[in-house]
């Protein structure tokens, strides 16, 4: 099925704090996933396996990646290096940050692999693996050839399940009190 | 020059709940842009049956685009008939189609638009929207009508529309495309213009549907309305709790509107004096936005209260107009001072978008900065220090550090969404077992707590320390560096306690779409008017296309 980005960036914050995230690293992780959406990268699929996992985790991109955007000016005066990244690829929409923030154009490697952003263009060599040995940024490279960007997103029928079932824990149980008093409506709307 | 109010004055939820349209209102912006562009419209198709079942298609013809409200009329049992999120039919369900559908697009539309919620739409759709009758008026006019007939213009003044939207989506919801879609194109810059033209042709819709249902019932005896009274007629909009968070999880936009309105004010304020032709054209506004005051029908205690000071504040105002030299030095500033002290919060909002009126060239070209396009405001800034950061939060939140959040009246409610059809609700947080499901809907609260914490850091530390352990204070920081370069992103008053209004914020966001005559339902729930007294599209013109929101004074 195809997805709005506001839908996907609305289900994954909500997926995110339904598996125990706060709310501000919920509200960066919808964005995160967005901004891969909008790369044709499949957002969806890595946050679903990173919400599977016990945490608050050493290796959580999310937790790794908001740090590295808040540590983005670091990068003028050196390179940053991470060991252990579970979904490495989650990285990106922080690096990307981080490249807005720096006006920079960072490079990344990730076990070999290579990525270049600019912050709004992102252009990779392969895919990132799914659990990476080490991460290393750096202020360099030049984009060439970035990924075309996209206006809808196509996530697994069952990633897209799983993060419904996550954002539902958001969701409080309707109780008839509730549901008279909570909205505050109770009239009648046949007039 | 005057400067803008300060933000401490203008973002109380007590201002923010007593505002009005003014000439930027997105409507108003909208139909000034489509006379000025020399739009086009045509009813395409209207295939609807003698028992109000069918579709119909208005196109909309901009100079570079065209846009189709797509409607379908249904047969909607009594019982089934709810305004709330929860409700699964309506008497009418649209989408606004971007560009001519073809016939597969209508057949698409009809298979998921009457679902809303439940259905799905594509990227060709900006906006979904549905709206039920007003049962009273519409039986009252199809019976009227049908007999050859004028309804009575008594009971068209009391409820002031035929059809009431209940939703209207845009942005990316259900399917449909997202804001960055259309966000380039000239016609759509001001926010919620494809959202208000939705609903300017669904008021048009509404009245050939109502026409038609009368023809069906007397044949040739049935007459058309009577333009004068189509043109009254507004379509109604009924809004609940929705709404209220929008204007707490969009404060860059928020601000943006607050922060034109505040500068469009402090501009007219700031002319050293009024020329005589000016003056005029103010009191003549004066007396036609009083007639609309007097219009203005409420049961709600809360807004007969407020209608009351307004209606005494204008009464106040005439008097004071009756003398005061409009020509003389800085006379809309020496009047926005006197509102102050003698004015309620009512009254002084309706002077100050009053004022605005007769300067159009000076202010209508604020309602381009409207638009959110600071996409990056949400990145937080990690190497503030600790210092900056708690400057930024008492800057913005210096009221509410003095606020006691622990004392139960101080965080008594509680904004959830309702596992049943997602609907937003506000709850009792000590009475409901709501609180592991509270959405981040009370910044202030949650500033006075990174605020706690801050004071036990070094001051020269980097924010990005604090917030690697602490990330729940991440949206606490992050809103109190937007409030930097946004001072008017925050309400200032607290969005969970005992005494909360919800519909002070829901009226701070219709305001400036441009309804009127707001309409409380409960504390929480509102009816308002929308497009009352516009032109229809076919009779659009430059001369009529902005100030249509205030009734005319009879010769």
């Amino acid at each position: 099925m195809s997805f709005s980005l506001n839908e996907v960036e609305a289900m994954a914050r909500k997926a995110a704090r339904g598996a125990g995230f706060d709310w501000g690293v919920a509200e960066d992780a919808g964005r995160a996933v967005r901004w891969l959406c909008v790369q044709g990268i499949d957002g969806v699929a890595a946050l679903c396996s990173v919400l599977g996992r016990a945490h608050p985790d050493t290796d959580c991109p999310l937790l790794l990646g908001c740090a590295l955007s808040d540590r983005a000016a670091h990068l003028l005066k050196e390179p940053m290096r991470l060991e252990g990244v579970a979904q490495p690829v989650l990285l990106l929409p922080f690096i990307a940050m981080a490249a807005r923030q720096t006006s920079q154009t960072l490079w990344v490697e990730c076990d070999g692999a290579h990525a270049v952003t600019d912050g709004r263009g992102l252009a990779m060599t392969r895919p990132f693996v799914p659990k990476a040995t080490y991460v290393e940024i750096c202020v360099d490279g030049v984009l060439s050839a970035p990924r075309p960007h996209q206006s809808r997103a196509q996530p697994d029928a069952a990633d897209w399940e799983t993060l419904t079932g996550y954002a539902h824990r958001t969701y409080a149980p309707a109780t008839e009190d509730s549901r008279l008093r909570g909205a505050g409506a109770g009239l009648s709307d046949n007039d | 020059m005057v400067a803008r109010r300060a933000p401490d004055t203008v973002m109380t939820l007590a201002r923010l709940g007593s505002l009005h349209q003014s000439r930027l209102s997105f409507m108003r912006q909208l139909t000034r842009c489509m006379a000025n562009e020399g739009w086009r419209f045509d009813r395409r198709v209207f295939d609807i049956d003698d028992g109000g079942v069918g579709h119909a298609v208005f196109t909309a013809h901009g100079p570079a685009r065209a846009y189709s409200l797509v409607a379908f009329a249904h047969d909607l049992p009594p019982e089934m008939r709810s305004d709330r999120v929860i409700a699964t039919a309506w008497d009418a369900t649209f989408a606004l189609f971007d560009g001519i559908p073809t016939q597969d697009d209508i057949d698409r539309l009809s298979r998921n638009v009457p679902l809303q919620e439940a259905g799905r739409v594509s990227e060709r759709e900006i906006s979904v929207s549905r709206a039920n009758r007003s049962v009273r008026l519409w039986d009252h006019i199809v019976d009227a009508l049908s007999r050859g007939q004028q309804p009575d213009p008594a009971r068209l003044a009391e409820v002031g529309y035929l059809m009431r939207t209940t939703a209207v989506y845009g942005s990316g919801k259900l399917g449909a495309a997202d804001r960055e879609v259309i966000a380039d194109r000239p016609e759509m810059q001001a926010p919620f213009q494809a959202e208000m033209l939705s609903v300017y042709l669904t008021r048009w819709f509404v009245r050939d549907l109502i026409e038609h249902m009368a023809r069906a019932r007397g044949g040739k005896i049935a007459v058309p309305l009577a333009p004068q009274s189509a043109q009254r007629l507004g379509i109604g909009n009924s809004t609940g709790l929705g709404m209220a968070p929008f204007l707490v999880t969009h404060p860059v936009l928020f601000n943006n509107w607050i922060m034109a309105r505040e500068e469009a004010i402090a501009r007219v304020r700031s002319l050293r004096d009024a020329s005589v032709a000016e003056g005029d054209q103010f009191r003549a506004f004066f007396s036609r936005a009083a007639l609309s005051v007097a219009a203005w029908k409420t049961e709600h205690p809360i807004q007969i209260a407020k209608l009351a000071d307004l209606r005494r504040d204008v009464e106040s105002l005439r008097t004071h107009l009756d003398s005061a030299d409009l020509q003389s030095a800085a006379a809309w500033d020496r009047l926005m001072r006197w509102a102050e002290t003698h004015l309620s919060l009512e009254g002084q909002e309706w002077l100050a978008s009053l004022i605005l009126e007769p300067y159009g060239a000076l202010v209508d070209g604020l309602g381009a900065c409207m638009a959110d396009a600071a996409t990056d405001a949400y990145v937080i800034d990690g190497a503030m220090t600790v210092r900056a950061a708690m400057q930024c939060l008492e800057d913005s939140f210096g009221w509410a550090l003095k606020v006691d959040w622990a004392a139960p009246e101080n965080c008594a409610r509680a904004w959830y969404v309702s596992e049943e059809k997602l609907e937003p609700r506000l709850g009792e947080r000590f009475e409901e077992p709501i609180a592991p499901f509270e959405q981040p809907l009370a910044p202030a609260r949650d500033a006075a707590a990174a605020h706690a914490l801050l004071r036990g850091w070094d001051a020269d530390a980097p924010v990005a320390d604090v917030l690697a352990t602490h990330p729940a204070h991440r949206n606490a920081i992050r809103r109190a560096q937007i409030t930097k370069f946004a001072p008017y992103g925050e309400i200032r008053s607290n969005t969970i306690g005992a005494d909360l209004l919800p519909i002070d914020m829901l009226r701070a966001k219709l305001s400036f779409f441009g309804v009127t005559h707001f309409d409380p339902r409960s504390d929480r729930w509102v009816r308002v008017s929308m497009y009352a007294g516009a032109p229809y599209p076919s009779d659009l013109c430059i001369a009529n296309a902005d100030d249509w929101v205030y009734p005319e004074v009879s010769q």
